[in-house]
């Protein structure tokens, strides 16, 4: 009657335990967590004549696609997956117990989904630029039409991502919710991975570590806030607005967003590279 | 502390369960209103009268507790919503929170209810036989003294001793159900009691291995409910914190040295 | 399981219980624990003060065992066997010393040693403590070690299981016990080749005490109705400061007092000024003015009487029956010393005892009295033969009680922070005994008794269970324990008399009457308390009997046995043990007294350094 109740289990998540969640927690800060203080260093730029020639040099990275898979995408996809395990095991309760701790561990879940979901949109549309969301996707535009371009297409990096964050106000609405969470969901993050760890023992060292979590988080929010302001309060040129247009033309005629690389086609023309793998979007009226 | 106007009956809605797997109903009870009213001893004036406020005659509610003086951790309930010990609970109080409204009596929801207010615990007493809760000694013999410790040490340990496996950490906590693995604050807290003492340190590998097991300390999500809803005041999430920063070194010295 | 090792059973899982399962498992003999409730759960995590022994600095200052020996017999009014009480102090030390190695967080001083308050009864600092929880400390280092044997595999836990009956083989030996599983309800007899009784005390006798609800006194009845003996009953301890409430009464741990709190009522009668506005002239530390040399720290009984009397005058708070325990006036480190039993009078009362003077009144506290048990001294009486298969058995072979339920130790009265002691060492000390019983005494193994025996003590309960389910009486068991319990408090405790001594008989008498005629509200199978308290209610009126038989017949004042119409120690006619037997076939009690030995000390005269008011 007093033989303990676990099981002892073989599967491999239960054998590397301790393992997966520390990995768990690592991921999180280590490479994912500074990709996001960098990634919003960069924004934050958007404010300032530099952006563009920070995209620049990201994307002038050697085995940039090896960095982003083996750096980024592998690590969000464990943290993710992992995490989704973790919150569906829990049993919430804020409702009874209202402690600002509670809270946090709920919202720590709640943003975690909520970021997932943001980026998940944000880098199928940005960066892959699948059309998921129809006409309101928003996308990374080339300039067409950029004088002295000689019709290459150029990158506007400021400029197409202020007018696709302009194009509808449910994306707006997304990258405000979104890059908060992803924002909160790191800083309280930061703070619990500290007693995780086992580097803040008393609630004294937690206290003022949460000082430093808190500026982490007021500092990450505000060059968000700085990004998002820029982009909402962009007033693009008429050239640019030209290159949007035109790719959104040659969008509702093929389906796709053209690429770095793609020849200007003429109005009605098919475009020769359509990769199979994108989705068609329902039909939208010319 | 004393409120203007007192009601002179106290109503109580209770959640009552006949058995193990029966589903659970509610009664409602009323009990004369008179200063100084635990909850403990208003079921004692339901136990000798058990009539619902409909007039219906029911059976005395059926509820652990021991010594009353929250010291022994048995009469552990949900009270309005949270938990804590019925003993305790001062009706003045309780009527504070609930305005002209009833007082809500509930069993705790993460232990199998046996009946009425009255849970099922063993769940706690078995993780203490799992993390070989004891100091190692050998034998009752005189062997003289304990090993000398300072009084900050004492005193980590003493208030981590005070823990009475009620449950009340358990029950707030978000990520301890039902039917999950998930170890809790209050073994945690006795873990890291045990290896602070000398002798007790023989052991601690051992029990660190356990605390890295599914459930184990890894799992903790530190909404730290655990601290604020603890009766006994116990060093919960300092206790969480070392035994996460004790499984850490332990983890990579055993990364380094391979399994003993 | 037919080569299945002799067990020892254990019924109770407090001190005493875990003490005696730890060195009965140490001999490598198996050990059935069953307890009401989870052991952490006993009655000894209530005790706050701390355990005596002497030690490194009291000794120096010229304290020694002797002299814990000596204080023992003196508080207890000489009623005490003195052999055990001399082991028991000689081995206090050492008990320190292993609970200390066992990890109990004993409060330490700078340089990391043990430290020490005062206590009553004595003049030294003797009394080692940790924090205000010592009890609740050393009950779960004691369960810690148990717990390490039960992983071994050499204790079983029975907890939630209720004592029913012992099992008396053909020769009147113990051989097992009947008992309940409190959830399922199931009756089961278990087999044990020798079982210890550590089931505490009878505080529920009273109604409202100090002690936990499990305190019923049931168990010992439940012996004594199948041939074991009482020792004492009438010796009940009342603790002078508890704070009185609703369903009980909470402790307020002498060590408030030990670290200089001050007793005192109001110089006017009914005076209902709050504490602090009363002037230092307008009080009378009453303690303090009749006993100058122990002041406040006077024996249990004394503080006790003399706040019942000053109530009784008409001095108490408001007129009413309380006085006031003052600590306003300590210094802060000594107010943070006490934080832990400060929180529990503010949790319980909403009254912060750092600024508010505390109220206080006496309440029923420890059982002197028990189970009667016997021994075997060394042949200078210093001590008992170690590991002699008798000590602390009852009359019953094989049946053996520890702990509170024994009536040894304490004779008239316990000093404060003895009980952890007593209950320690009578685990520790006998526990060898009941091994060797087993061993060397305890013949046919239980094992190969027949089950006849086993099932008919579990039909007979079952028969008990039925007919209490059955019954369509018309008095409820909770109103005749209330009425039990009011009129043991009015007439048995602190001051006694032939006249209400009598009236309690009777009273006692016709509840008995109504008990047999009751109905209980619950006549379910399924973890149905409403029966098992009906149960122990019937035990505990044959309790009370005992208690009020013993109280009248003694016809003196000794130690707690106060009795207002003989006011002196009879030492030529009741320096005795009251020995109580039950025949219960025809109800019926019989008293007889056998004499107490004083071999090593002589009865003196027990007066705490008392000044004669002229």
């Amino acid at each position: 009657m007093t033989q303990s109740a676990v099981a002892p289990s073989s599967s491999f998540l239960d054998r590397h335990h301790f393992l997966l969640r520390r990995l768990h927690s690592l991921t999180g800060i280590m490479p994912i967590g500074v990709f996001v203080m960098f990634h919003l260093f960069t924004n934050m730029q958007m404010a300032f004549s530099t952006f563009q020639h920070e995209v620049d040099w990201i994307h002038s990275m050697p085995a940039l696609l090896f960095l982003e898979v083996f750096g980024l995408w592998l690590p969000i996809a464990f943290h993710a997956g992992l995490g989704l395990i973790y919150t569906f095991n829990a049993k919430y309760n804020t409702r009874h117990y209202r402690y600002g701790g509670n809270w946090r561990y709920t919202l720590q879940r709640v943003t975690g989904i909520l970021a997932l979901i943001f980026i998940l949109v944000h880098v199928a549309t940005l960066r892959w630029r699948w059309p998921i969301l129809g006409e309101h996707t928003p996308f990374f535009a080339w300039g067409w039409a950029v004088p002295g371009s000689g019709g290459e297409l150029v990158p506007l990096a400021t400029a197409t991502t202020a007018l696709a964050i302009q194009s509808s106000l449910l994306v707006i609405l997304l990258y405000v919710v979104g890059v908060f969470s992803a924002v909160f969901h790191l800083a309280n993050g930061l703070w619990t991975a500290a007693i995780t760890w086992g580097l803040t023992l008393t609630q004294q060292a937690q206290r003022r570590w949460g000082y430093v979590c808190i500026a982490i988080f007021l500092g990450l929010a505000s060059f968000s806030a700085m990004a998002l302001y820029a982009s909402v309060t962009y007033q693009a040129s008429e050239v640019e607005k030209a290159s949007l247009a035109k790719t959104l033309e040659v969008y509702r005629q093929t389906g796709v967003y053209p690429h770095k690389g793609d020849k200007p086609h003429p109005p009605g023309h098919e475009p020769e590279a359509v990769e199979t793998r994108l989705i068609m979007p329902p039909a939208t009226d010319p | 502390m004393i409120a203007p106007k007192k009601p002179e009956i106290i109503t109580f809605r209770i959640k009552r369960q006949d058995a193990r797997d029966a589903q659970p109903y509610w009664e409602v009870f009323e009990v004369p209103y008179k200063p100084n009213l635990n909850v403990i001893s208003c079921l004692q004036l339901i136990a000798e009268n058990p009539v619902t406020r409909e007039g219906r005659q029911s059976r005395p509610v059926v509820w652990d507790c021991s010594c009353l003086e929250e010291v022994c951790g048995a009469c552990t309930m949900v009270i309005n919503g949270r938990v804590r010990q019925s003993c305790s609970a001062l009706v003045d109080q309780l009527l504070e929170e609930v305005g002209e409204g009833e007082i809500t009596l509930e069993p705790m929801t993460k232990f199998p209810v046996v009946r009425d207010l009255w849970v099922d615990r063993q769940r706690m007493f078995d993780n203490l036989l799992r993390f070989k809760g004891w100091v190692p000694i050998d034998g009752t013999h005189d062997l003289g003294e304990g090993p000398k410790e300072s009084p900050e040490e004492q005193e980590l340990r003493y208030e981590l001793s005070r823990c009475m496996t009620c449950g009340c950490c358990l029950e707030a906590c978000p990520q301890f159900t039902l039917d999950n693995d998930f170890i809790g604050a209050n073994t945690f807290g006795q873990v890291v009691y045990f290896n602070a003492h000398k002798t007790g340190r023989v052991l601690m590998n051992e029990r660190l291995d356990a605390l890295m097991e599914p459930g184990g300390i890894a799992d903790c999500g530190n909404a730290q409910n655990c601290v604020k809803v603890c009766p006994k005041d116990v060093p919960l999430t300092i206790a969480i914190a070392k035994a996460g920063r004790q499984t850490t070194v332990h983890s990579i010295k055993r990364f380094f040295t391979g399994k003993r | 399981m037919a080569a299945e090792k002799p067990r020892a059973l254990v019924v109770g899982g407090g001190l005493a219980g875990l003490a005696a399962t730890i060195r009965i498992a140490e001999t490598g003999t198996p050990v059935d624990l069953f307890s009401m409730v989870p052991v952490k759960r006993s009655h000894s995590v209530c005790a706050q003060g701390g355990i005596n022994a002497c030690n490194k600095v009291a000794r120096q200052q010229g304290y020694s065992e002797w002299m814990h020996f000596d204080e023992t017999l003196y508080g207890g009014d000489f009623l005490n066997h003195q052999p055990p009480v001399y082991d028991m102090a000689h081995w206090a030390p050492r008990i320190i010393d292993l609970l200390d190695r066992m990890g109990v967080p004993f409060n330490r001083t700078h340089e990391g040693e043990r430290d020490l308050r005062m206590f009553g009864g004595s003049l030294f600092k003797r009394t080692h403590f940790a924090g205000a929880t010592t009890g609740q400390q050393l009950l779960y280092a004691l369960d810690e070690q148990v717990r390490r044997w039960e992983a071994e595999g050499l204790v079983r836990k029975f907890e939630f299981w209720e004592f029913l009956a012992p099992v008396l083989d053909d020769g009147g030996m113990c051989k097992g016990i009947i008992a309940q599983d409190m959830r399922t309800m199931e009756i089961r007899a278990f087999r044990g080749d020798a079982t210890v009784l550590a089931t505490g005390g009878n505080g529920l006798v009273y109604g409202k005490s100090t002690n936990s609800v499990i305190c019923n006194g049931a168990a010992a009845i439940r012996a004594y109705a199948q041939g074991a003996w009482l020792g004492n009953p009438e010796f009940i301890q009342v603790h002078p400061t508890a704070i009185p409430g609703e369903d009980k009464c909470r402790l307020m741990s002498e060590s408030a007092r030990g670290e200089g709190g001050r007793v005192w009522v109001p110089r006017k009668k009914g005076d209902s000024r709050a504490p602090g506005d009363i002037p230092e002239g307008e009080r009378s530390y009453f303690l303090e003015e009749k006993y100058p040399a122990y002041g406040n720290l006077v024996p249990r009984d004394i503080a006790t009487r003399e706040i019942f009397w000053k109530c009784l005058e008409g001095y108490g708070v408001a007129g009413g029956r309380m006085v006031y325990l003052d600590c306003t006036h300590l210094p802060d480190a000594t107010k943070n010393k006490l934080a832990g039993i400060f929180e529990i009078y503010e949790k319980f009362t909403g009254d912060d005892p750092r600024k508010v003077a505390m109220k206080i009144f006496p309440a029923v506290h420890y059982t002197m009295g028990g189970l009667y048990t016997v021994y075997t001294p060394r042949s200078d009486y210093k001590g008992m033969e170690p590991g002699a298969p008798n000590n602390m058995m009852t009359n019953i072979p094989g049946l053996y009680a520890f702990g509170e339920v024994n009536y040894q130790y304490h004779g008239g009265t316990r000093l404060g922070a003895n009980a952890l002691l007593s209950c320690i060492f009578d685990g520790l000390f006998c526990g060898l005994s009941v091994a060797n019983h087993i061993r060397d005494k305890a013949g046919k193994r239980a094992q190969e008794l027949s089950a006849g025996l086993y099932e008919q003590g579990v039909r007979r309960q079952e028969d008990a269970v039925r007919q209490l389910i059955d019954a369509k009486g018309e008095n409820n068991p909770y109103t005749i324990a209330r009425e039990m319990g009011e009129v043991m408090t009015d007439r048995v405790t602190v001051v006694r008399d032939e006249e209400g001594l009598k009236l309690a008989l009777n009273t006692i008498g016709s509840l008995r009457q109504r008990y047999q005629s009751m109905r209980i509200s619950d006549t379910g199978t399924w973890t149905n308390q409403n029966l098992a308290f009906a149960r122990a209610l019937g035990d505990m009126l044959i309790y009370a009997e005992a208690i009020v038989i013993g109280a009248t017949e003694r016809r003196e004042s000794r130690g707690s046995h106060f009795r207002s119409d003989h006011l002196e120690r009879n030492d030529d006619k009741y320096l005795k043990t009251t020995i109580m037997k039950y025949d219960a076939a025809n109800d019926r009690h019989t008293l007889e007294y056998e004499d107490v030995p004083t071999p090593l000390v002589k009865p003196r005269p027990r007066t705490y350094g008392k000044v004669e008011a002229a």
